[in-house]
């Protein structure tokens, strides 16, 4: 037996779901006890040691990868300060002319810096994650042309939640570089905020302004935070245990074996999927936010109540916000703000008009968000499609708005009525369980191949008994999960219209409160998709 | 700020920006119209407004954006 | 202060207590173990065990989607006059194998029972330690999917013309292995701490309850390797169980793995089946002295099965 398997490396597989009883039961509530008891100086140790401790469970000897990107990007921090205290120190008593010739060359300096930070992450983003993908292709090619060579596809064991703090780590560079935080000399700081251990299997993706202090800073556990995030996690627990868990043996059916499956089935199974997705990820950001919380460190939030966005550019704004954020501030702007495409702008402005003038370069930024976003999720043909297809319909989008506009002060719709706006949620719901039918087929060719069934045969008549059998669900199950649903719905509309459901029921007697939290927990005892006969579903995204 | 409110009322009119606090958390201005507005800033007021520039804090009003404009002339 | 942390504490532990209190309260009065004996949350795949006349099952068949795959109960019977069940589940974990035998015994005393080894390597994590610990002593933990039976079973009714395979999930798909003749090693050949600890639970398990634990291994071009296989006769050797592998036995158990798997060499099918189950027949009447129940009239009704089932064979698909 090797020393690492003697010392729990990778033994806690099990722990990358916030919802398995040893993460919630044994190793959570030993990090927050721990935490409240160290005198002050010593909590931010522990809560490191702690996060180090959850990393080497859940990945063992790859935690190698983090501690390299974390060593890096805070000497490549510390590099930035350096020449950027010396270009002060030489500019200072200079007029502005020389002072602006100096600029350029000290910037040139730390834009070099900037590129190997991003080719170092980058580069190692596409040696785990697409070298295979790569090799499978170019194979493909050579077999076309009855080359007879072919490449080996090299396999490596991706390292979880590497998408996710690679994108924190480099944040952190831009952010050194563009001056919006300053280098962090203190290694132990950085090390926290890229590997606090409720964030790091699927985000949010922070930026170090928004948690690097909170988290070092190291508050004493207060009663209110503790509630306020058991109550959280446990409304997480609820998603995921009782509605994403369940669902998983209709969905694995449907994307495995739609080759038996009508198109209804087909419809039904990518709604339900869309479902399990959101209730998933969802659920785990509610256990992330929800743990964050009672360590008294806010954190920003990655879902708000996608469904009732009105268009996809909205979806995008509500759905996953902070991969959505990372894309905008360093992907989109940066290419927009760039000298050619703000000259492109200028241009065209004058000539197509204040609508369709920015729609230019704004398309090309777009489009390389979205082609790095859909490949951020997998290295695969149905990711990239499913890039270009959100990046197409929210094209389509900014160009039809006009006409659409026309179009309604003619017909005097008036686009801010409910009737409208619902009738723009459906549309976008539909857009979106389309997108994630093609995000979940197992390859773009199943995905073609799925939604064409879906189009061409529409019927229902394979979802019978036989099939319910199969992937062992019935009534009582597609009972609970509407209910569940419900609950959220209900949640999601509050929330939406008049704020938060804690604060709500936190204003109400005690007996009454503890009545609401006591039946939580029951609900999700007896109606969660554990034990027998269930097996533990990963949490969908830290695959990515 | 005269010049900065007829930009902005040139580019998508019927808000109010002299005292409208929220342009960007209200969604009175989206991404492409920042993009437009940008340029603008950039033609007319001579100064050069880099990506990490565009945070809705610069952009929520218009003296937000002016102060914005100011600093990056003076460096 | 001082006295508002106290009553927060206070506040705190009634709630727990008050929680564990309403666990504990569920666990009697809804979901106890007495009431869930006869039927329950065990997977309804093999729930139709508990239909069987008590004491009428010579032999259990544990282990995952492998064993239902490839054993046959009827044929069986209709063979050597065997009566025995197949209590497979997909993906089952040795936590749950012990936990099923836990409940059958009460209720029927097998001579034999027969765990497949696939499962063997199914890594029992600490989270599923947990729960049977604690369903140990709030009972709702393991029984609370028996939410669906409490009014009623939804309108799902039994079938009762439908054959009953005593377990077994019948399929004649054909999906040849992609390369025949090669099997592909297994990455993970080491067998668990905790795993090896349910195997000796359930071999203590056996041995109370007066029957034999047999290890078989099903043949299975995904599943099986060299490695996995002097494991496994290791681990025979050190917790003394037989250990019988189908994949040594080419002569005895032919597979063809062009026509005799339904998924590429990972389960078999039924023609697969049907000659694993022939050569497990032909074992267990050479190694193990079981009753030919074929007259005995408390099992009159396996005969009526096995007619059923030729007729199912016969016209290829399940009988609606």
């Amino acid at each position: 037996m090797s020393l690492a398997s003697l010392l729990g490396a990778g033994k806690g597989a099990a722990m990358t779901s916030f919802f398995a009883p040893e993460f919630f039961i044994l190793f959570l509530p030993l990090a927050v006890l721990g935490y409240a008891l160290i005198p002050k100086g010593g909590k931010k140790y522990w809560l490191l040691a702690a996060s180090y401790l959850f990393y080497w469970f859940v990945s063992g000897a790859l935690i190698a990868y983090l501690l390299a990107s974390t060593l890096t990007v805070h000497y490549f921090g510390i590099w930035l300060d350096r020449v950027q205290t010396e270009q002060k120190a030489a500019t200072a008593e200079l007029d502005k002319e020389a002072r602006k010739a100096l600029k350029k060359k000290y910037r040139k300096k730390q834009l070099a810096i900037v590129w190997l930070a991003v080719i170092l992450h980058v580069g190692v983003l596409l040696v785990v994650k697409y070298s295979g993908f790569f090799a499978v292709n170019v194979n493909r090619v050579f077999s076309a042309f009855h080359a007879p060579i072919s490449v080996r596809v090299p396999k490596y064991l991706m390292p979880i939640g590497i998408s996710f703090f690679s994108l924190q780590a480099l944040s952190y560079v831009l952010d050194v570089y563009h001056g919006v935080v300053k280098a962090d000399g203190n290694l132990g700081r950085l090390a926290l905020f890229l590997a606090f251990f409720p964030s790091i299997v699927e985000g949010p993706i922070c930026r170090y302004g928004q948690t690097a202090e909170r988290l070092w800073d190291c508050k004493q556990i207060e009663y209110r935070n503790l509630t306020r995030g058991a109550q959280r996690f446990l409304f997480g627990m609820m998603k995921k245990l009782v509605v994403a868990d369940r669902l998983n043996s209709f969905v694995v059916l449907v994307f495995n074996d739609y080759g038996n499956c009508d198109g209804g089935v087909i419809a039904l199974g990518a709604v339900l999927y869309t479902v399990q997705l959101y209730m998933d990820f969802s659920g785990s950001m509610d256990a992330v936010i929800g743990i964050a919380e009672i360590f008294g460190v806010p954190m920003p939030e990655n879902f708000e109540r996608p469904f009732f966005s009105r268009t996809i550019s909205e979806f995008w704004k509500r759905w996953h916000i902070t991969l959505g954020a990372w894309f905008r501030d360093y992907l989109f702007y940066p290419v927009t703000a760039s000298d050619k495409m703000k000259k492109l702008t200028s241009s065209a402005r004058k000539k197509i008009g204040n609508h369709y003038g920015p729609l230019l370069a704004g398309s090309v930024a777009l489009f390389c968000v979205w082609l790095s976003n859909g490949l951020w999720h997998g290295s695969d043909w149905n990711f990239i499609f499913f890039g270009m297809y959100h990046f197409v319909l929210i094209l389509l989008g900014n160009l039809i708005a006009p006409p659409v506009r026309w179009i309604n002060r003619k017909l005097h719709v008036n686009p801010e009525c409910f009737p409208y706006r619902l009738l723009q949620m459906i549309r976008t719901t539909v857009l979106v369980v389309i997108g994630e039918l093609f995000f979940r087929a197992n390859g773009l060719l199943s995905g073609l191949e799925m939604f064409g069934k879906m189009v061409t045969e529409f019927s229902v008549s394979s979802f019978n008994r036989a099939f319910f059998e199969k992937c062992g669900l019935d009534l009582h199950d597609l009972a609970i999960v509407f209910v569940t649903v419900a609950i959220v719905f209900a949640v999601s509309v509050w929330q939406e219209t008049r704020g938060s459901v804690r604060d709500l029921i936190g204003r109400r007697h005690v007996a009454i409160r503890w009545t609401i939290w006591y039946a939580l927990i029951l609900f999700v005892l007896v109606f969660g998709a554990y034990g027998f006969g269930y097996a533990p579903v990963d949490p969908l995204y830290a695959q990515f | 700020m005269e010049q900065l409110l007829e930009i902005l009322e040139d580019l998508n009119p019927g808000v109010d920006y002299e005292n409208c606090e929220d342009l960007i958390d209200g969604h009175y201005l989206d991404s492409l119209l920042i993009i437009s507005l940008i340029a603008e800033l950039e033609d007319a007021f001579d100064v050069t407004i880099p990506a990490v520039e565009i945070i809705p804090d610069n952009f929520n009003s218009a003296k937000r954006m002016m102060a914005m404009i100011e600093r990056l002339s003076e460096d | 202060m001082k006295k508002e942390t106290v009553k927060k504490l206070a506040f705190s532990l009634g709630f727990v207590a008050l929680l564990i209190g309403l666990i504990l309260l569920l666990s009697l009065l809804v979901f106890s173990e007495e009431s869930d004996r006869s039927k329950g949350a065990l997977d309804p795949s093999i729930r139709g065990v508990y239909d069987e006349p008590e004491n009428t099952v010579d032999v259990l068949m544990v282990g995952d989607s492998e064993t239902y795959s490839s054993l046959i109960p009827l044929q069986l019977f209709e063979e050597y006059g065997v009566t025995s069940y197949c209590c497979a589940t997909s993906g089952q974990l040795l936590s749950d194998t012990e936990e099923i035998l836990d409940r059958v015994f009460s209720a029927q005393s097998p001579k034999v029972v027969i765990l497949e080894t696939n499962a063997i390597f199914r890594k029992v994590s600490t989270s599923n330690v947990m729960l049977r610990e604690l369903g140990g002593i709030f009972s709702v933990f393991t029984n609370h999917n028996k939410w669906k039976e409490i009014g009623g079973n939804g309108g799902v009714t039994d079938d009762e013309s439908a054959c009953d395979l005593k377990g077994y999930r019948f399929s004649t798909e054909v999906a040849a292995v992609y390369e025949t003749g090669k099997a592909k090693d297994k990455e993970s050949v080491r067998i668990a701490s905790q795993n090896r600890y349910y195997v000796e639970r359930i071999k203590e398990l056996c041995d109370e309850n007066g029957a034999r634990l047999i290890l078989v291994s099903v043949p299975s071009a995904l599943n099986w390797s060299e490695g996995r296989h002097e494991r496994l006769a290791a681990l025979a050797e050190e917790v003394g169980v037989a250990f019988v592998d189908m994949n040594l036995l080419s002569d005895e158990v032919p597979i063809d793995w062009k026509t005799d798997t339904r998924d590429h060499g990972d389960h078999l099918n039924y023609f697969g089946a049907k000659k694993a189950t022939a050569f497990l027949g032909k074992y267990l009447s050479e190694n193990v002295s079981l009753p030919d129940r074929r007259a005995d009239p408390s099992c009159e009704a396996w005969n009526r099965e096995v007619a059923l089932f030729h007729a199912m064979i016969e016209a290829d698909k399940p009988i609606e």
